[in-house]
């Protein structure tokens, strides 16, 4: 290799590094003067339309539309000042664009020209949206044109709209709903004309009666409901929600079918009456109804202590054990209610009911009294009648031991449970070790023998051969550094394409349209806490704060043994409420379920210590909404970012089953209160390399594989799931569950197996990215922690992998199969191997005087102009994001963003080559050590070093 | 209304619910304001910077504002949002204010204390709405209410009405009425003096409160609150609404929740039997056949003892000007269909609770 060549081709990429570097702040530049161009204009343009003037005629009509539709998010126009704007914009040129968008072959842009339509003339806009509706075949933007339609107001497009529901599925007639609900009256006059039967349409009438109750719907909603199946269920909800006393009579009281029987049980539990709780009594025999029949008494208990004192009585005549047992289910939560008159002439028939209960296994109840009760003689009385069965009872015992404050349970006579110090650690043992030996040994040795086949029997000089090895080895690493950055160079066009699509769907809604009911969908917001004592609360209150429409926060608290659990039910004055299990995966044991009286949506979970991914498990068990959303309780989520990643249902034909957002580092960025005030870049370089690192991996990494239907990679920190999925899937992997097996990687392999099981069940699904939700957590500050992180990670890829090696090469995996997969195991695990050797060689062989300076450049050139090429790239791509970077601090990212391919990203390589080594002979030694804090990808309490962390209030 | 001009009740009472004050430590963050759609306006202001957002913020504060609307505005900060809600015009204000951050209000007001800072975030809000109530609600909130009009007893009703109403989310929706809390305003009712004044009342009882909690390490602090059976008797509501699916389930729902209904399908025969029963509120459809919604509550107005009858419209309409007719009749609540039946119900029992609050 001449040395001409290497140095025209480094120059080649030094040149395009400064034309990238040229790029980043052009494009910061311009988003800066976009944003000002258009403020300006806004400020011209919204006054007078607020006050109903004409719009001032010097102001070029291309801006007044840069501008309405730029303000769209920040200003709501009136309609009159609407109806203004269309007349200035008459059906001039932008007109004509965004009609043109209509046809387009992209739906996104399609989407765009339908939203963007609503600024123009009403009628011509309405029939080029109804036309356009007509044809439309995707879902999104059949959504979108009916947004706009209903926006302008239009009655005459309820047909059309109404038409496009036929043989769609009922998530899709669900959000039509929602973005129709502004019309509703129009649909309900429709309702009668229309005579339905397709069952879309059918679906949308019943969803729209529940806002709308009205004559038109009512018989149709009964006849439903009468009817049952999946319709009747709705039905029946609807009815319940509007009109539950016609669900009394035996018509759905006694309905062959069972959900609907079990749906008008519920409607018994709203009324107050003696008459009416008797009748429940008798549908708690029936196993179809008894739990709609449990959750009815329980909400009238929670109305009335008279109600519970019937239900006590029931108790005592009850025969059926069945009954019996769900009856003392419904106590033990209200034990309290009794157990103070335990003293008293009452207390034979109290102890009665404590010892039933104790003999049916339910501790909890008394131990949670037992723990806030002051009275001495209570708790002796009480203790009399536990301390006989705690010896037969092991569950008893444990569940006391578990539940009970430690002085309680000292003078119970109980020893301690065991509380972790540290939590549960998976460790990754290899399943194939004698595979992953031979690759390893053929890894190493392949360049040799390759090269001696090549060279054959006949001998010659050592050195010289040796010499030209040494070339062809570290040419070839040169090409192998290239094509690296040549996938990444090509993940990052897909990224830039991604990224406009996205950007363009973002612009094509209204964010306010965001919070029409049932738009987006429910989340459960999952937090495992273990040993969060000092931010907790905070967190949770941050939490609690997310823009979102409707959310539950379910924390859980992974046997902490500091005052996690204590610190929460201080703060938030958390009362013991009923088990809340809706699905079942297997975790290790619960031990109680809180609420927060003023927050309907808290709720709070203690159980024994299991990990994080048995924690999250306990949280999936216990959410009831449309999607669970994994958070670290030690990260802070931006309060919209919950409201983007979902947005992403919206905009994805088929079923969002998985979404992602950013990781960023929060080391350098200033909290306040839980709140972000002010994003910094770190000052700790290895912390900054992070940011650069994270930058990269999401902005070209992630959205590139979105865009490719390749994305496997979640992240644990921030990730929003489907429930219904999940739960299908067997929820995260832990030995509890169904898998039975830990693993260290646990984010990374729900995902991977959700999209196994999924195309296995060939069910078409969508697993993205959201580029704009960011989530701030702390990364680690010196190296040690950072490198038994990374160390961590590739174990949890290696047993990835080697867990799902069915899918590697295998065509019936579509595009994960054929390209993710292998990618995984290519570039991100022999490949840091090679890369390392590849150093190595490059060295020893430049020291040896082995290669000429030619190669060596190449070597380097390849390797790490390319690699910066990749990383500037990325921050330009940030930029779009409007991460709000001063200007300085680009320069620092970017400073970074160079450096950190002169030593950063080989140490990273090297430390996951290592793992592998780790990985294959060493998990008995590195993995029992390496317990410490929660948090799989942070540093958790105090392990991090300095950085910032939520100031406590 | 009393004659006296004792605000009732700062004494304080020793019976009925507890609430924890400590939640004022969770933080100012958003400021909502229920409903609109359509008549609402969404200010979101993006500016990047400081200046950007005042000079934004300036712009929309010149511009002088007539009639109703109702907006859902969220803002990070108290500063923010008071400027958004300016906007509202004459006879809207901002009720719920959750507190996320005292450090904000302190940064925005340049407050010494978290105290301070409430103290001069009500001075603040007072002279933005000098002729309007308000209503501190500390405490979290994902859904919240827009009070129009100058009834500071309506607005102490709403926040205590909703306080008993905290239910399971999926049976009560109890996230439109459970978000509510936590501070029992009727104490504050200022029966002679101007709302202004009750608005000042509550903050400076806010203030106390805060260092109550403060002193005793944020433990519960105890307020007087009313349950309806307390005031004594059933309330009457009678609505007049020709669909009688809506209307049954409008009368389904306030009677599970305590209160007698009486129904009626034309304007005709709602106003006389209004005339006889003297209901504590009246719910109307503006569509209504032989004496729609306007002119019944015309009639209301004209009639001596039924003119401070609270008056709850219900329509299906759009347009502006239908809006700034009911804003002139002085009807201050509107609800557009589709709407929440649940805050319709939390709405028309806190009225109701009001005013026999000062009777």
């Amino acid at each position: 290799m001449t040395s001409g060549g290497p140095a025209i081709f480094s120059l080649a990429l030094i040149a395009l590094d400064a034309a990238m570097v040229v790029a980043l702040f052009a494009v910061k530049r311009r988003e800066k003067k976009r944003f000002r161009r258009t403020s300006a204009a806004l400020a011209a343009i919204v006054p007078p339309l607020e006050r109903g003037e004409a719009l001032p005629g010097d102001i070029p009509r291309s801006e007044v539309f840069d501008a309405v539709v730029a303000g769209e998010d920040r200003f709501v126009l009136s309609r009159a000042a609407r109806e203004t704007v269309a007349r200035r914009m008459g059906l001039g040129r932008e007109w004509r664009r965004e009609i043109s968008r209509l046809s387009s072959g992209s739906r996104t842009v399609r989407a765009l020209g339908a939203f963007r339509l609503r600024y123009f003339d009403r009628e011509r806009s309405v029939e080029a949206l109804n036309a356009r509706l007509r044809v439309e075949r995707t879902r999104t933007v059949k959504l979108r044109i009916a947004d706009s339609l209903v926006n302008l107001g239009e009655a005459v497009s309820v047909d059309a709209i109404l038409d496009s529901l036929h043989g769609e599925s009922p998530e899709f007639a669900e959000r039509m709903v929602a973005v129709c609900s502004p019309l509703a009256g129009a649909f309900a006059a429709a309702f009668a004309r229309r005579k339905p039967v397709d069952e879309s349409e059918r679906l949308f009438f019943i969803r729209s009666a529940r806002r709308y109750p009205c004559e038109a719907y009512g018989d149709f909603l009964l006849a439903e409901a009468e009817r049952g199946g999946p319709l009747g269920r709705e039905a029946a909800r609807v009815l319940l929600k509007t009109r539950p006393s016609v669900l009394e009579s035996p018509r759905f009281l006694s309905n062959p079918d069972p959900d609907v029987r079990s749906i008008a049980v519920g409607s018994l539990g709203r009324r107050d009456d003696p008459a009416g709780i008797e009748r429940l009594f008798s549908f708690l025999s029936d196993p179809e109804t008894r739990d709609a029949g449990m959750y009815a008494l329980r909400v009238l208990v929670s109305r009335s202590a008279g109600n519970l004192k019937r239900i006590l009585r029931r108790f005592y005549r009850e025969e059926d054990p069945v009954v019996r047992d769900a009856l003392a289910d419904i106590l033990q939560d209200r034990i309290d209610f009794f157990l103070y008159d335990i003293l008293t002439q009452r207390g034979m028939a109290v102890r009665k009911l404590a010892e039933t209960l104790l003999d049916s296994g339910r501790p909890f109840g008394i131990a949670s009294f037992l723990n806030r009760n002051r009275d001495p003689r209570i708790e002796e009385e009480i203790f009399r009648s536990v301390r006989p069965r705690l010896a037969g009872r092991d569950d008893l015992a444990r569940g006391f031991a578990a539940a009970l404050k430690p002085d309680v349970r000292e003078r119970l006579g109980l020893p301690p449970s065991e509380t972790p110090g540290r939590t549960r650690r998976p460790v990754a043992k290899p399943e194939d070790r004698p595979v992953m030996i031979a690759a390893l040994f053929l890894l190493v040795l392949a360049p040799v023998a390759a090269f001696m086949l090549g060279r054959g029997p006949a001998g010659i000089d050592p050195a010289a051969a040796l010499s030209s090895f040494s070339r062809g080895y570290v040419s070839t690493f040169a090409f192998y550094a290239i094509a690296v950055n040549a996938v990444s160079l090509f993940l990052l066009f897909f990224s830039t394409r991604e990224l406009a699509e996205r950007l363009r769907a973002k612009r094509s809604r209204s964010a306010s349209s965001l919070y029409t009911e049932n738009m987006l969908p429910s989340v459960s917001i999952i937090v495992p806490a273990f040993r969060e004592e000092k931010s907790i609360v905070e967190s949770v209150k941050a939490l609690l704060n997310m823009k979102y429409p409707e959310y539950e926060v379910i924390v859980v608290n992974d046997g902490s043994p500091d005052r996690t659990m204590e610190t929460l039910i201080e703060s938030f004055g958390l009362e013991r409420t009923e088990p809340r299990r809706i699905s079942v995966i297997g975790t290790e044991p619960t031990l109680g379920w809180y609420r927060c009286p003023g927050r309907p949506e808290l709720l709070v979970i203690d159980k024994a210590n299991g990990g994080k991914a048995d924690a999250l498990n306990a949280g999936i068990e216990a959410a009831r909404r449309d999607y669970v959303c994994g958070i670290d309780a030690d990260s802070i989520l931006e309060p919209d970012a919950l409201l983007r990643a979902a947005a992403l249902t919206l905009d994805s034909e088929e079923e969002l089953v998985a979404a992602g957002g950013n990781i960023l580092p929060v080391n350098g960025c200033d909290i306040r209160s839980g709140d972000l005030a002010r994003i910094g870049i770190p000052s700790s370089p290895i912390a900054a390399f992070q940011t650069v690192e994270y930058l990269r991996a999401f902005l070209s990494g992630r959205l590139g594989w979105a865009r490719l239907k390749c994305l496997l990679i979640i992240s644990g920190a921030f990730g929003l799931f489907s429930r219904k999925r999940v739960v299908e899937a067997g929820g995260y992997m832990t030995r509890n569950g169904p898998m039975r097996k830990d693993t260290v990687g646990e984010d990374m392999e729900l995902v991977v197996r959700l999209a196994r099981t999924l195309r296995e069940r060939n069910i078409p699904h969508a697993i993205r990215y959201a580029f704009d939700a960011n989530c701030w957590t702390e990364v680690p500050e010196d190296l040690r922690t950072l490198s038994r992180q990374r160390d961590r990670w590739q174990r949890g890829l290696l047993e990835i992998l080697s867990r799902h090696r069915a899918m590697i090469m295998n065509p019936r995996y579509g595009r994960i199969g054929l390209v993710g997969m292998p990618y995984y195991l290519l570039f991100e695990t022999i490949g840091p191997f090679y890369e390392l050797l590849g150093y190595a060689a490059a060295t020893v062989s430049l020291a040896l005087g082995l290669i000429d300076a030619g190669t060596a450049l190449f070597a380097f050139a390849s390797a790490v102009l390319s690699g910066v090429l990749v990383s500037v790239a990325s921050l330009a791509a940030a930029e779009r994001q409007v991460l709000y970077f001063s200007v300085k601090e680009t320069w620092k990212l970017l400073a970074f963003a160079v450096l950190e391919n002169f030593g950063y990203r080989q140490l990273m390589g090297a430390t996951r080559a290592t793992a592998y080594v780790g990985y294959l002979f060493g998990h008995g030694g590195w993995g029992a050590q390496k317990r410490k804090g929660f948090a799989a990808g942070t540093a958790g309490t105090g392990t991090a070093g300095t950085g910032t962390k939520p100031a406590a209030p | 209304m009393t004659s006296d001009g004792n605000p009732a009740g700062l004494d304080g009472r020793a019976d009925g619910a507890e609430h924890t004050v400590s939640d004022a430590e969770f933080g100012l963050r958003k400021i909502l304001l229920a409903r609109g759609e359509e008549i609402g306006r969404l200010r979101a202001l993006l500016a990047e910077s400081e200046s950007e957002r005042r000079r934004l913020a300036d712009e929309i504060l010149r511009d002088p504002r007539t009639g109703y609307y109702g907006a859902s505005v969220f803002a990070k900060h108290l500063s923010e949002a008071i400027m958004f809600a300016r906007d509202l015009g004459g006879s809207g204000f901002v009720v719920a204010a959750e507190l996320a951050g005292i450090d904000s209000i302190s940064n925005s007001f340049g407050a010494a204390s978290a105290e301070d800072a409430v103290a001069r975030a009500a001075s603040f809000l007072r002279g933005f709405f000098p002729g309007d109530s308000l209503a501190f609600r500390l405490g979290p909130v994902r859904f919240a209410w827009t009070l129009l009009g100058s009834d500071a007893g309506a607005a102490a009703g709403i926040a205590n009405r909703a306080r008993l109403g905290l239910f399971e989310a999926d049976i009560f929706e109890a996230k439109v009425t459970g978000a509510f809390a936590m501070l029992d305003l009727s104490e504050f009712v200022s029966l002679r003096g101007s709302p202004a004044d009750a608005a000042a009342d509550a903050a400076e009882r806010v203030v106390e409160l805060l260092a109550a909690a403060r002193a005793s390490g944020g433990e519960r602090v105890e307020s007087g609150v009313e349950t309806l059976e307390e005031i004594g008797g059933l309330p009457l509501a009678c609505v007049v609404e020709p669909d009688s699916w809506h209307a049954a389930a409008l009368v389904e729902r306030l009677r599970a929740n305590g209160w007698e209904v009486e129904r009626f399908a034309d304007g005709e025969t709602a106003w006389e039997s209004i005339l006889r029963m003297k209901p504590d509120v009246v719910i109307s459809e503006l569509d209504v056949p032989r004496l729609d919604g306007f002119a019944l509550r015309r009639a209301m107005r004209s009639d001596s003892g039924l003119h401070d009858v609270p008056y709850v419209l219900v329509a299906d309409i759009k347009n502006d000007s239908a809006i700034r007719e009911a804003a002139s009749l002085g009807i201050l609540w509107y609800f557009k269909k589709p709407y929440h039946m649940a805050e319709l119900e939390g709405v028309v029992s806190a009225l109701a609770e009001g005013i026999r609050r000062l009777s």
